[in-house]
């Protein structure tokens, strides 16, 4: 067990593991990182959208809220308007056809590669409080 | 024969004394023992407590022999109670009918000498009562005729008594100058129309200690000597009689008596008064709570905005209204929601309803056309900022009700109303829009709060700033630990920070992914903010163990 393990013993064990630098911590946080590296190798670490967001959040700028089963999207877009549903299963649905993305959506709409997000007006810049 | 117990009261307020020699407390006693001896062959027998009130008025019960006798009557100590005349036990017609069942409940009955009649029977009830409603009559139309009378001799200019002006005193059915008293009146008025502010006159008036004179009322009470107040001065100022008028309730009519101030320089001071009044005096107004008369419990039954106050703080809830007067603390099993929780709660759901228009309108039954999608993007920047500012009205015009189940709450929206909110004819719209939040009520002591169903406080949904900084701040340090560029030592004294600070800030790096979606997405469990997050062993090493600990259960 971790707990088990000495300084030396603990510092051998991250380099085994991760192959990364051997940062110049105590042995109470190297154990707790690596503890939290072992689980992240066996059921995968924080996601790339989760990362995103929290990028996004930290700088305040813009915030985009997550398409979530049963909502709606529409968009205007020279003279038409465009619904997008997403069904309760998370499924994209424009055109009696099903999506992988919204992007992917907003460039068949445009012609041109948008953010779906921002295309559909989830991603929105942040006023001013 | 059985014995019945006769009790006899006696009332006589002052002024029909005077004007009635033998009705006095004695004659109306000697002339209802005289009564009861001639039923003495029916047994009446005279009880030996005496009830008398002298100089009462029989306006009201609250007279100490009459409510002896009231309580005796409760007693079952009376059968018959006997009066001189009816009006001696009361005047006023609900009085009376508060005596008579009082009376009816005990089992007594009255007998009045003069005016014979029996309240055993239906009849004598009815004869009492209309001798009752005449003598309650009467007393109106005198009223009325005094009213009438003060009126019209007011508008021939006489003065109907009361304390006099200063500068007058009374004379007969007019007023007189009191000549140095005058002066004063005159002086006041002069300073003012130069000064032309009364505060001023107040001061100027106490430098040169001129104060109020002394005066005594018609009762003897002395009053006066003491320095104008700004009250005192704008009512000598204001008041018409120096113009020589009387007013009645807003008209002015020419008086009989003298006036002390030309009707000029009367009206000059007044245009300067007015002139001097700035803006507009009005009375502060409550503000209803904004979902007041819209809350409804599963039953149907009203939820009533209530507060307290502890020192300067408010406290706002929609509560139950408590069964007949009881308090509201004593029904344990009643819904008190904090007003603010489901307040927030409204408009949070109202916002993102109107935000998300193209659901909205089908519900509506419109038509989607682009130029009505354009028209409501224009109008769907609704903020909830914007709506914190609605007063109640404004909310009762777009919501009809808003039910609180156990487990969820249903708003109802007036679809015509939401219409016109985004600029759009919805005259011909006349049903509602039912609208379905998942919270329920959670009792946390008196108060019940509401609560998402994964355990979070629906009111806060919005990812907690501090929380993500923090969170993003950590994983930068530690890739810069990583890295092995420094140490947290290093790290301490670049930022300015505590190396224990930064350490601790840190660990929140190794929280589990699920803990980190969390964040980002402002559904940890209630109560768990940064300062949690920082204590020490906040973060164990088990995925599963902070699991438990941060995730709503």
């Amino acid at each position: 067990m971790l707990e088990d393990l000495s300084f030396g013993e603990l510092k051998a064990a991250w380099g085994r593991h991760t192959g990364k630098p051997l940062p110049r911590v105590s042995a109470g946080l190297l154990r707790l990182a690596l503890a939290w590296e072992l689980q992240a190798s066996v059921s995968g670490g924080i996601s790339r959208i989760t990362r995103q967001r929290l990028d996004q959040l930290a700088m305040d700028k813009t915030t985009t809220r997550p398409a979530r089963p049963g909502m709606r999207l529409v968009r205007e877009w020279n003279g038409t308007v465009h619904q997008v549903t997403i069904g309760e299963d998370g499924v994209i649905s424009w055109q009696g056809k099903e999506w992988r993305s919204l992007s992917e959506v907003a460039r068949a709409i445009t012609g041109t590669r948008w953010s779906g997000p921002a295309f559909f007006g989830l991603k929105q810049k942040k006023v001013a409080a | 024969m059985k014995a019945v117990r006769c009790a006899i009261y006696t009332r006589k307020s002052s002024e029909e004394g005077l004007e009635q020699g033998f009705n006095s407390l004695d004659a109306q006693r000697e002339a209802c023992a005289a009564y009861i001896l001639s039923q003495a062959s029916e047994g009446w027998q005279l009880i030996p407590e005496d009830y008398d009130d002298g100089g009462l008025s029989g306006g009201t019960l609250e007279r100490p022999a009459l409510q002896r006798l009231l309580a005796h009557v409760a007693a079952g100590r009376i059968d018959i109670i006997v009066v001189y005349k009816v009006d001696r036990l009361t005047r006023s017609l609900l009085d009376f009918a508060k005596l008579v069942e009082a009376f009816d409940a005990a089992g007594t009955s009255f007998v009045s000498v003069t005016q014979s009649f029996n309240t055993t029977t239906s009849m004598g009830r009815l004869t009492l009562n209309m001798l009752l409603s005449f003598a309650q009559f009467e007393r109106e139309v005198t009223a009325e005729r005094i009213r009438d009378k003060i009126a019209a001799s007011k508008a021939r200019g006489m003065w109907m008594g009361g304390i006099p002006p200063l500068g007058y005193r009374p004379d007969g059915r007019s007023l007189a100058i009191e000549e140095d008293h005058a002066a004063l009146v005159r002086d006041i008025f002069a300073r003012y129309l130069k000064l032309t502010n009364v505060r001023l006159v107040a001061d100027t008036l106490a430098r040169d200690r001129l104060h109020t004179p002394q005066r005594v009322t018609g009762k003897g009470r002395r009053y006066g000597g003491c320095a104008f107040t700004r009250g005192q001065l704008y009512a000598i100022l204001r008041n018409p009689i120096y113009a020589g008028d009387i007013a009645h309730k807003g008209t002015r009519y020419p008086g009989n008596h003298p006036a002390i101030i030309e009707r000029e320089t009367w009206e000059k001071v007044q245009q300067q008064l007015s002139d001097n009044v700035r803006g507009v005096r009005q009375n502060r107004q409550a503000r209803a709570s904004l979902l007041a008369g819209l809350l409804f419990d599963e039953t149907g039954t009203p939820l009533i905005a209530v507060h307290t106050n502890k020192g300067r703080q408010r406290y706002r809830y929609y509560a139950q209204r408590a069964p007949n007067g009881a308090d509201h603390a004593q029904s344990p099993t009643s819904i008190r929601l904090p007003a603010r929780e489901i307040e927030q709660v409204v408009i949070r759901e109202l916002t993102s309803l109107i935000d998300d228009p193209a659901i909205l309108m089908e519900r509506c039954c419109l038509p989607v056309t682009p130029d009505v999608y354009a028209r409501i993007a224009g109008h769907s920047m609704m903020r909830q900022k914007q709506m914190l500012e609605w007063g109640n009205a404004q909310m009762r015009a777009l919501v009809t009700r808003i039910v609180v189940h156990p487990d969820h709450i249903a708003i109802e929206i007036r679809a015509a109303a939401l219409a016109d909110l985004f600029g759009i004819d919805g005259s011909a719209l006349m049903h509602t829009i039912r609208h379905n939040v998942p919270a329920r009520l959670r009792r946390t002591g008196m108060v019940v709060r509401l609560v998402q169903d994964d355990g979070m406080t629906a009111s806060s949904s919005l990812p907690d700033p501090v929380l993500i900084r923090l969170l993003v701040k950590a994983q930068r340090w530690w890739k810069e630990l990583c890295s092995g560029t420094c140490d947290i030592a290093a790290l301490a004294r670049r930022e300015q920070l505590s190396p224990s600070y930064i350490t601790r800030v840190v660990r929140l790096a190794f929280l589990a992914p699920d803990i980190v979606d969390a964040i980002t997405e402002g559904r940890l469990r209630a109560g768990v903010d940064s300062k949690a997050l920082l204590a020490t062993g906040a973060v164990p090493s088990d995925w599963r163990e902070q699991e438990a600990k941060y995730l709503p259960g």
